[in-house]
């Protein structure tokens, strides 16, 4: 890995930087995050549909909502290696994302939805998830580490800044509902203008949560996370690894070996 | 008039949350940008003063009518001008700026880099009712700062602005380095080395973050400029690439 050629500029950021960061990664590379994002989001949503269809109306509530909460890590696993490969440069084939995927499914399982789900449960305890396990994904996909190792590591590179990543989360949290009730209100809204040449629309119901522009909104507001979650990975290693430093020093050694600058 | 670059190469570097700006003198600013998320937290802020301002607004309406309904319509042509005149009145006075923006250190400018006119703010502030929440919930808004280069919401196209993140430098004093391997390298070095920004800002850079890391990293970072210094001032080969750093920096910033 060489962190001289990458998608982004090597720098410390600040958690607002890196969510519009990633605004910018989704605008350069729009097709092979989006490509990836379906491939992973597609059967889960279709999922979520048949559940959805044959429940109660309290039911599509939870299900609409905490469903895809919960699925979402593995989801977008294949859109963490699409990325991982993006920003050192290179755009990874599809067997391998595939591979990479299906070897990590099972510590992936174990963490995202054993654990996760059990410390969901109890919502104190769902904050070890940013301050300890955020990063688990992209260790197990991006650093191929164990089962172990993937936990012990995860903590590591959160380590010291736990209550600013749980901030960060709930920041992400709150940002995350912002955009899908304007995408789900605001959508509706176009779609009543244009198509149903109403001014007017509909108040909703709970059984709106299990339609599509919901459910859109929803994914594009966890996909969108994820990649901000992954340049957070990165922004963490840039800070605990010292890549802005080491960069610099190599840029200023090279020139003064060049003896262009002195 | 300055221009926005835009070198075929430009495609290919590295993404960062900053706009160049190039004069006709050929001299490029960086500006760094303020996107959706900064921009929606200053809102935030602002959304709160304005509805303190249209209560106190309400208030006074209604006190001055002693408490009859007639202080409804003042009340609501308060609210009106409040609400879409906070934004045009602080940015066109203020430089740029409304208390949100203030906080979060944000300022509105031109898209050329200067600062804006009042007539500017009011139009950005008037388009931009199409960017909030009526009619399509900050959809319009949203949609528009991701396909633009600089970030800019309906109204800051139709006015020609774009919104900056003012860099606010933490001033960190000079760290004075007293270990014996560092020490050991100052006799080697001169009294004084007069540093360029390069070289000054990497020195203080590695001083300020080296305790954060083990010693083979810091070995490892710091070899690619110590190399070049060593060889510049015959240094000792015993030297550690860290304490050649450590002093070269205390020649820089602190002389003898």
């Amino acid at each position: 890995m060489s962190y001289e050629r990458t998608l982004v500029r090597i720098r410390e950021r600040s958690f607002l930087d890196v969510l519009e960061l990633a605004l910018l990664v989704v605008r350069r590379r729009p097709l092979p995050l989006l490509v990836s994002t379906v491939a992973g989001v597609l059967p889960f949503a279709a999922l979520n549909y048949w559940l959805a269809r044959a429940g109660h109306e309290s039911a599509v509530f939870w299900g609409s909502i905490f469903l895809p909460w919960l699925e979402a890590p593995l989801a977008t696993a294949a859109l963490t290696v699409m990325l991982g490969g993006l920003m050192f440069g290179e755009r990874p084939r599809t067997w391998r994302i595939v591979r990479t995927v299906t070897v990590s499914a099972i510590p992936m399982a174990f963490y995202q939805v054993a654990v996760r789900g059990l410390l969901m449960i109890i919502p104190l305890l769902y904050l070890v998830v940013p301050a300890r396990l955020l990063f688990v994904n992209e260790v197990l996909l991006l650093e191929r580490g164990g089962w172990l190792k993937a936990g012990r590591r995860s903590g590591t590179l959160c380590s010291g800044s736990g209550v600013e990543l749980i901030l960060h989360w709930l920041g992400q949290v709150f940002f995350g509902i912002w955009f899908v009730l304007a995408f789900w209100f605001g959508t509706g809204a176009v779609n009543s203008v244009l198509f149903s040449s109403d001014l007017t629309w509909d108040r909703p119901g709970w059984s709106d949560l299990a339609g599509f522009r919901f459910q859109l909104g929803l994914w594009i507001a966890l996909a969108f996370f994820t990649v901000a979650r992954f340049l957070t990975y990165i922004d963490q290693r840039i800070r605990l690894e010292g890549w802005e430093i080491d960069l610099r020093l190599r840029s200023v050694g090279k020139a003064m070996e060049e003896a262009r600058a002195w | 008039m300055a221009t926005v670059s835009s070198t075929p190469s430009e495609t290919l570097d590295p993404l960062d949350t900053t706009v160049r700006l190039v004069t006709p003198e050929r001299i490029a600013f960086e500006y760094p940008l303020a996107g959706p998320f900064r921009r929606a937290v200053s809102y935030c802020v602002d959304m709160i003063l304005i509805t303190v301002l249209m209560l106190a607004a309400f208030l006074a309406s209604l006190a001055l009518t002693l408490g009859s309904t007639s202080g409804l319509g003042p009340a609501l042509v308060a609210f009106f001008v409040i609400y879409q005149g906070y934004g045009a009145f602080c940015e066109g006075v203020f430089n740029g700026q409304t208390l949100g923006k203030h906080l979060l250190g944000l300022r509105v400018v031109s898209d050329q880099g200067v600062p804006i006119t009042g007539a500017q703010a009011v139009l950005r502030n008037l388009v931009g009712a199409v960017d909030g929440l009526i009619p399509f919930i900050y959809l319009p808004g949203l949609s528009c700062m991701l396909l633009t280069r600089k970030f800019q919401r309906l109204g800051d196209l139709a006015a020609g602005t774009m919104v900056v993140v003012e860099e606010r430098r933490r001033r960190v004093g000079v760290i004075r380095l007293r270990e014996p391997a560092i020490e050991a390298v100052l006799p080697w070095l001169p009294m004084r080395i007069a540093a360029g920004p390069e070289l000054a800002r990497a020195l203080s850079d590695y001083v300020r973050c080296r305790r954060r890391f083990s010693r083979s990293r810091l070995e490892q970072m710091a070899e690619p400029l110590a190399r070049p210094l060593r060889k510049r001032f015959t240094l000792p080969p015993k030297a550690t690439s860290d304490a050649i750093l450590c002093a070269v920096y205390h020649r820089v910033f602190l002389g003898d």
